[in-house]
Parts: structure tokens; C-alpha cells; sequence
């Protein structure tokens, strides 16, 4: 992280009208009043002379918490008595902003509808290149302050883009928005993981084979990682002291294998002669859920981080795969096929309550959970055509997130 | 506009709001870093070479540059043998062709052969490497039988990131990418 090249974001906070002309809006009340918070939000006045034609915070914030389906986003062009009686409404987002050069000053605020009395304020200023940034941030902030939950909007999904004859990991905002690549070799990169914020493994065929890579979004720099002279590849990273579990064929047959972050402490935790792949760990480290074809068809299954106690999870359906476990561990979601065609599933972790969450024609594949659990993304796609969509765990409000028709494998990261 | 007659009256009573509108840099309070948006990983060829790790990852898996007539050769000794769906066992057809393979390994035991499986894409890209995986180790234990050593055989799976047909639509498409190719290595 040292090396990372960084640009100063000046974050401000500005202070907070409180005092004898008005009763200070009790913000923890009115947020608990509502399963779904009312909240206007307004344009933001342009102090400068250049106008943002793209990237307009406003909209970025009111998408955020309309997204976290917590909020009731009522966008209006000023302050609507009506509407806002109309809906409950009783605060509100708005602000101001002047762009000089490449560099932009944004001032937002968080106010009592009613009396227009400022709840927060927060400055921000830094490069154009970093406006959206900037309202994911307050945006953040509106959850943290209302709910008392950390905001998932700064957090990013990385992917593969499969251009037909290049597979290369890209990575986005969780919106969708900053789409960029991270690779840009000749060959197959698959299966990218967050290890922490700015590392990357995935699987690459650079060497004609599968093997672990391992990068570093902010420097750039990536390195060969794990390798044998057989298959190595579906690599995941403990979230709670970065142990690697992974799936590799260099005994002799595809099993499941465990190590430090440094690769020392190599360790097999499968040995059966069946094909066992896709370890997942779980959120505290001490389960991996993988994938096994070792009663027949490939079926999710769950054990403990030495091997111990291997459990069948999935028993409907003709082929399972793809299995991540929910961030508050209680559930693991999979992609299931039925009749020719992948959907997402989620499934308790003690094997009940399957559940059917997409539903999307075509093939739906690759699920990851939101850093709050609340949401899962994925891949669907018909022929040639895939792209990444977000849906809540419940199933309900699907929006598709990239529109290249070559996008799938999302991994999200962490907060 | 509201904003701006909130933030004024907002001055009166906030805590050197004045100063920070005159040039908020100076009272930088809270500076957080934000990271540049991500560089380009450089995964070129360099990052190939690996490091002192597991000497068996020395060996290469790069096609070999075969002379003109070797190439020939190759090009017609060194045919995909096909299976069935979702099924590593060696059929007639595969048998027929792994004993070509055979006669060729043997004519030439200083190239070593790499057999990579590949899958139709009807399953998943994960399970799909752990079965390509074994129809290429299915043809290495065949070839065996011929007398062809295992370490003259590399094996490795491309799962179904590299059929031969992509987007198939029918079951003899599907039947082209399910297969074991033969490469010389290096």
C-alpha cells in the first residue's frame, strides 16, 4: 500500500447548526420510524462556471440509497412542501459544487425538510476523476448516520471480461460505474478474488496451464503465485487472517488445499478420488464450502478448514457449483442447473430452506454477496451476450450493472 | 437558493465555518487519501518466469517451435480424441488415435507432449476444469499402456474456457469440444 500513488481528498466537515433558535431534528427517531426512509434529494447548486454534465453527485447519492432499497428516494428539482408531506418526507439531500480545471469542491448537506436546519455537512474536493467517489462516500455517511450500519457504496466488484478471445479481470465501482481493466495479456485470466482492498488471485493460463496469479491494483505489479506442474486454480482468501484455500490436481487428482498468506503451511484437506473444486471460506474462517462430484453429480458440500466433517448441502437438482458464503455465514449461495439452465440459489448452511434467487433467462452463474450481505451479484447471459447483474438476496429489485455483453465472475469486495 | 442561505446562517453558529469558506485548505481538519483508481496489472510475459518455489513449475507448457517436416507431422499424428458428454472414458475412436500418439511420443522422446482436456460449456467453468483434468490424465494412463513414460506427458485441463466451436447449439457441436488436444512442448 506504500507505493500506492495517492491524491489527496480534502473531507471537511462542516459544522453543525444546533443552538437556542431550533430544536435539534432527532434524526434517530425519525430514521426509526420507517422501514424504508423517506429522503428527498435535490440538485446541487453550481457555484463555479463549468456545470457537471455527468457524474452529478445528486444522482449518484439518491441511486446509492435508492440501490440499498433502505431509503425512499423522492428526487425533486426544489424543496416540494406538498410532495414531501405527501411522502412522509423529513429530510433532505442537497449541496453545491464549482469545478475549477480538473479539480471539483463539493459541498452536502443532510437537513430537517421542514426547517431547512443543517442535520451534517461534509466537503469534499479532489479530482473530476474522483466525483463519484465523493458522493458514494456521503452517501456512506447517510447510511452510517441513519441506520448505524457501514455503507457498502465506496466498495467495488472485480470481473472478467471475455471479449470472445481474451479473457481479462476488470474492475468497477459496485454501480457500475469506473469500468477499467487490470489485465491486458493474451490468454485466460478467470476466477479474480479480492485478498484484501488492492490484491487480486485469480487463475491465469499464462504459462499454458492454470496456474494462481497474484496483483496489486495500485501498483500494478503482479506476480506468478501458486503453480505445480499440474492444474492449480479457484482460489479463495480467508477474510479473517488470509489463509488460501484453493483447488489443485498435483497429487494426482483434484482436491483442496490450504495455505498462509506466504504459501508456507501447504496442507491437503481433500482426499477423495472425486473431483472437488470451488473452495469457498467461510466469513469466520473456520468452514470452506466447495463443490464435489463425489456422489455422482457435482453438488455443494461444506467441512471444516482441516478437512473434518464434510456435509452435503444440496440435493435437488443435476449439478451445483460456484459456492460463496453469505457474510454473516448463515447462508451459501450456488448456482444450481435445472433443466440445461444455471439459476442462483441460496441454501442455509445447515442445509435447509433452499431458495431460488434469479430467475433471468438464460444462464445465471458465478454469485457474490454484497459486503453487507444484502445484495448478490452475477452473471446472466443467453449465447454470446453476459453481463453482471445485482439483485437483493430476497430476490427482488434485478438491475443489470454492465452493458459490454462480456462480463461474468464477479467478485465484490469487502467495505 | 436554500443551501446557500442555510450554510450562511449555519456560519453564525458554527464553529469557524468562515474560515472554511474562505479557503479550506488552510484548516485541513480531516485529509483522507483516496487511492488512484486502479493501474494496469502488468501481466506480461515477464511475470511468467517464476520464482524459486516448487521446482517442477521450471518445466514449461509453451508449444514448442518444431521444424517444418516435424510440424507435419505433429499436424497429423497429434489429433484431438473426443469423448462423450460429461464422460472421461476413452472410446474406440480415442483409442484408435491415442495409438498414434503413441507411435509418435516414441519416434520423438525428446519433445514432451502436453494433453490439455476441454469441456463442452453446458456445465460450470469450475467443475469443468476438474473434468477436462481427467480426460487428459485419462489419455496420459492410456498412453502409458504403449510404454510411454508419465514424465514425458504433461497433463493439464482448459475445463471449457477454449472450445473449439464457441456458442454451440446443437449436440454435434458439443461433441467438437469435448476433447483431449496434443501439443509438443518445449
Amino acid at each position: 500500500m506504500e507505493h500506492m500513488k495517492k491524491t489527496a481528498i480534502l473531507l471537511l466537515s462542516i459544522g453543525i447548526a444546533s443552538g437556542a433558535f431550533a430544536a435539534k431534528f432527532n434524526l434517530d427517531l425519525y430514521a426509526s420510524k420507517f422501514d424504508s426512509i423517506p429522503i428527498a434529494v435535490l440538485p446541487f447548486a453550481n457555484k463555479g462556471v463549468a456545470a457537471l454534465d455527468t457524474n452529478q453527485p445528486w444522482l449518484v447519492i439518491g441511486d446509492d440509497l435508492a440501490f440499498s432499497g433502505r431509503f425512499n428516494v423522492l428526487r425533486t428539482d426544489k424543496p416540494d412542501t406538498a410532495a414531501y408531506a405527501a411522502n412522509n418526507v423529513g429530510v433532505q439531500i442537497d449541496g453545491e459544487y464549482a469545478v475549477t480545471g480538473n479539480s471539483v469542491a463539493l459541498d452536502c448537506f443532510l437537513r430537517d425538510a421542514a426547517a431547512g436546519e443543517q442535520i451534517v455537512g461534509r466537503k469534499y474536493q479532489g479530482d473530476l476523476k474522483h466525483l463519484r467517489t465523493m458522493a458514494h462516500r456521503f452517501a456512506n455517511e447517510m447510511v452510517e448516520i441513519m441506520l448505524g450500519e457501514k455503507g457498502y457504496f465506496t466498495s467495488t466488484i472485480v470481473y472478467v471480461r471475455d471479449d470472445g478471445k481474451n479473457k481479462n479481470l476488470w474492475i468497477m465501482d459496485y454501480d457500475g460505474g469506473n469500468q477499467r481493466a487490470i489485465t491486458n495479456a493474451a490468454g485466460i485470466n478467470i476466477f479474480p478474488i479480492f485478498a484484501d482492498s488492492s490484491t487480486i488471485i485469480w487463475t491465469s493460463f499464462l504459462r499454458g496451464k492454470p496456474d494462481l496469479y497474484k496483483g496489486n491494483i495500485g501498483t500494478g505489479r503482479s506476480e506468478i503465485f501458486m503453480y505445480s506442474r499440474y492444474v492449480t486454480t479457484s482460489p479463495s482468501v480467508s477474510p479473517v487472517d488470509g489463509r488460501i484455500v484453493f483447488a489443485s490436481s498435483r497429487n494426482g487428482n483434484m482436491d483442496i488445499y490450504v495455505c498462509e498468506p506466504d504459501k508456507s503451511g501447504l496442507k491437503q484437506i481433500t482426499f477423495n478420488k472425486a473431483v472437488d473444486t470451488s473452495p469457498c471460506w467461510s466469513p469466520n474462517g473456520y468452514q470452506v464450502a466447495f463443490c464435489s462430484d463425489r456422489a455422482g453429480s457435482p453438488q455443494i458440500y461444506i467441512m471444516d478448514a482441516d478437512g473434518a466433517n464434510v456435509k452435503r448441502l444440496t440435493f435437488e437438482g443435476k449439478y451445483a457449483d460456484s459456492p460463496v458464503w453469505s457474510p454473516k455465514g448463515d447462508r451459501v449461495a450456488y448456482q444450481m442447473q435445472t433443466d440445461w439452465k444455471f439459476d442462483i440459489w441460496t441454501i442455509g448452511v445447515d442445509g435447509a430452506n433452499p431458495v431460488q434467487t434469479s430467475s433471468c433467462p438464460g444462464n445465471n452463474e458465478y454469485p457474490t454477496w454484497s459486503p453487507d450481505g444484502s445484495h448478490i451479484a452475477f452473471s446472466s447471459g443467453r449465447g454470446g451476450a453476459i453481463d453482471i447483474y445485482v439483485v437483493r438476496a430476497d430476490g427482488t429489485d434485478l438491475r443489470r450493472i454492465t452493458k459490454s455483453g462480456q462480463a461474468k465472475m464477479a467478485d465484490w469486495s469487502h467495505f | 437558493m436554500v443551501a446557500r442561505r442555510i450554510l450562511a446562517s449555519a456560519g453564525i453558529f458554527a464553529f469557524g465555518i468562515s474560515l472554511m469558506l474562505a479557503g479550506c485548505a488552510k484548516k485541513a481538519a480531516n485529509i483522507e487519501p483516496l487511492p488512484e483508481p486502479a493501474t494496469r496489472l502488468k501481466a506480461d510475459a515477464s511475470v511468467a518466469q517464476p520464482r524459486a518455489f516448487d521446482t517442477s513449475s521450471e518445466i514449461s507448457f509453451q508449444e514448442a517451435d518444431l521444424n517444418e517436416q516435424l510440424r507435419r507431422e505433429a499436424a497429423e499424428k497429434l489429433k484431438p480424441v473426443y469423448f462423450d458428454f460429461n464422460s472421461f472414458s476413452l472410446r474406440a475412436d480415442a483409442i484408435e488415435r491415442l495409438g498414434i500418439i503413441a507411435g509418435f511420443c516414441k519416434d520423438h522422446g525428446n519433445l514432451r507432449i502436453l494433453v490439455q482436456g476441454h469441456c463442452d460449456e453446458r456445465g460450470s467453468s469450475e467443475y469443468n476444469i476438474g473434468l477436462g483434468e481427467r480426460r487428459a490424465r485419462a489419455a496420459r494412463d492410456y498412453l502409458a499402456n504403449y510404454g510411454i513414460s508419465p514424465a514425458q506427458v504433461e497433463v493439464t485441463s482448459y475445463g471449457k474456457e477454449q472450445p473449439a466451436i464457441a456458442g454451440c447449439g446443437d449436440e454435434s457441436c458439443h461433441q467438437q469440444n469435448r476433447r483431449d488436444e496434443f501439443k509438443a512442448v518445449q
